[in-house]
């Protein structure tokens, strides 16, 4: 009776099985189906050569000591020099008017200049990226497909997703592509892809923007402030297992994750403040 | 006061994390498909693994939280890397047909000729098998082969589900068992070419899905 199901599965139970993610009453029940039916033998002992085969072929040995020992004190010399880099990054960040953020591109020292902005790293008391921002990072590293692309793309997001968001927008060799619709934790939101031209190539810059939420489930990582004393603006930039991401909280709630496989936070954080979502606020406050 | 905490950080994420060296440098050498890149590979991933050693939740798997900052920097960093690299060297290349003058890579590898051929022929054919498998095959099975992660602490890393992971994994092992079976018929590791070809290639595999068919039709 079993049986019929055991074999219709039997690809996915013998993988499962050789990988050790069977539940120990699935075990049985295939160990017991196995005595009776050669063909599912077969198959399993076929799957149990092949990964083999593929275990070996793939095993790597131990690296050489000298590897790890130049490994280990390169790491020892990278966290000392990175200690020092942002111990002064910090110093000289408070000091600047114009943090080390700010490359020295025309259109960023004419928006920079026009807009009197201000920028200063500091840590913030909480490191740790938020979890709404971790689920918007994740799902921006998946890469699924776009539901509208081309010049469409603003009144679609309109027209789905929020009539009175502020889509944001960057310097003009950065092009609004497409986007999706999704969620992130519950909060509605939109994935906006964008790409950036450089000379003859181009690269990706994408953006989560959710709906109705707060500044605070958008903390942590370092703080970027903004703008001239009273007007004063937060960013951040957070850090979610190697993938840096910027990110914002305007005024009506609405929270903006920033990220580019191909950027440094740096260069994100330079495009972001650049970008009409710091303008408008500036010019709203 | 600062510098005490930091020498508390560091030596107890030596402590936990590089333990798992071998690990991270299995992993780097399969991703990478070279010596030379795995080990930068391993050094940027464990720099970053100590700046957000705070943002480690202890009581996870340390060993899965590395390996996700490894494939992500993979993807993030070498990736892009290469392909620059890829430019450079057809660029280099082109200069070197013209000026007459082809080096290879690895002429000045030092290593004794024939341990080094020897080597060389195994290696290159497992780097090779690897090399032809979509990016995402090939991390679900370096994840799952080379590191032993459960199904679900990859569809974590992959950002898929477990369902998923298991058609990446299937897929992917068989594509490098037939890649590799010639060689390793000549090795002597399997006895022969096995007679049936391999079949159900597009076919969804998925455990959830057959555990919750299994409870559906309710067991009596
Ligand atoms: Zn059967």
């Amino acid at each position: 009776m079993s049986s019929t199901r055991l074999c219709e599965s039997i690809d996915t139970l013998s993988m499962a099985y050789l990988d050790d993610e069977l539940a120990v009453e699935e075990r049985r029940e295939l160990d017991l189906h196995m005595l009776e039916c050669g063909a599912c033998r077969t198959q399993l002992d076929n799957e149990r050569e092949e990964l083999s085969l593929v275990r070996k072929a793939l095993a790597v040995p131990p690296a050489p000591a000298e590897v790890r020992e130049r490994i280990a004190s390169a790491l020892a010399r990278s966290i000392d020099a990175d200690e020092v880099t942002r111990a002064r990054e910090a110093r000289e960040a408070r000091r600047s008017r114009l943090s080390r953020f700010m490359l020295p591109g025309a259109a960023m020292i004419a928006a920079a200049a026009s807009l009197a902005v201000f920028v200063a790293m500091q840590p913030s008391g909480e490191t740790r990226a938020t979890a709404i921002a971790h689920e918007a990072l994740r799902q921006q590293t998946k890469a699924l497909p776009l539901e509208v692309q081309g010049v469409g793309t603003a009144p679609w997001l309109r027209q789905h997703f929020a009539p009175t968001v502020t889509l944001p927008r960057f310097e003009d060799s950065v092009a609004l592509v497409g986007a999706r619709l999704t969620a992130v934790n519950g909060h509605d939101a939109a994935q906006l892809q964008y790409e950036i031209h450089i000379g003859s190539g181009s690269i990706g810059l994408s953006a989560v923007v959710i709906r109705d939420i707060q500044p605070a489930q958008l903390g942590g990582g370092d703080d970027i402030v903004v703008g001239a004393p009273g007007r004063q603006l937060m960013l951040h930039v957070i850090d979610i297992d190697g993938v840096p991401a910027v990110t914002y909280v305007d005024d009506n709630h609405t929270g903006y994750v920033f990220m580019s496989g191909q950027l440094s936070a740096r260069e994100v954080v330079r495009l972001v403040v650049a970008s009409n979502l710091i303008d408008r606020a500036q010019d709203l406050r | 006061m600062q510098a005490a905490n930091n020498a508390a950080k560091r030596s107890e994420f030596e402590r936990q994390a590089l333990v798992h060296f071998d690990a991270l440098y299995g992993a780097a050498y399969r991703l990478t498909r070279n010596a030379r890149d795995a080990e930068d590979l391993v050094q940027d991933s464990l720099l970053r693994a100590f700046r957000f050693w705070d943002s480690f939740e202890q009581d996870s798997n340390c060993k899965a939280w590395l390996l996700r900052i490894v494939t992500n920097t993979f993807i993030n960093e070498y990736q892009r890397k290469k392909r620059h690299r890829e430019v450079l060297d057809a660029a280099t290349a082109e200069q070197d047909s013209t000026d007459g003058v082809l080096i290879h890579a690895d002429a000045n590898d030092k290593q004794s000729p024939e341990r080094t051929l020897l080597e060389r022929s195994v290696s290159d054919d497992v780097q090779r098998a690897l090399e032809s498998l979509p990016d995402d095959f090939r991390t679900a099975v370096v994840l799952c082969d080379v590191n032993g992660l459960a199904y679900k602490e990859i569809a974590e890393i992959m950002a898929c589900p477990v369902g998923t992971v298991m058609s990446r994994l299937f897929r992917g092992r068989k594509l490098l068992a037939a890649a590799l079976r010639p060689f390793a018929v000549a090795e002597g590791y399997v006895r022969e070419p096995r007679a049936t070809a391999p079949t159900t290639e597009d076919k969804p595999l998925d455990l959830e899905k057959y555990r919750a068919a299994k409870a559906a039709k309710g067991t009596p």
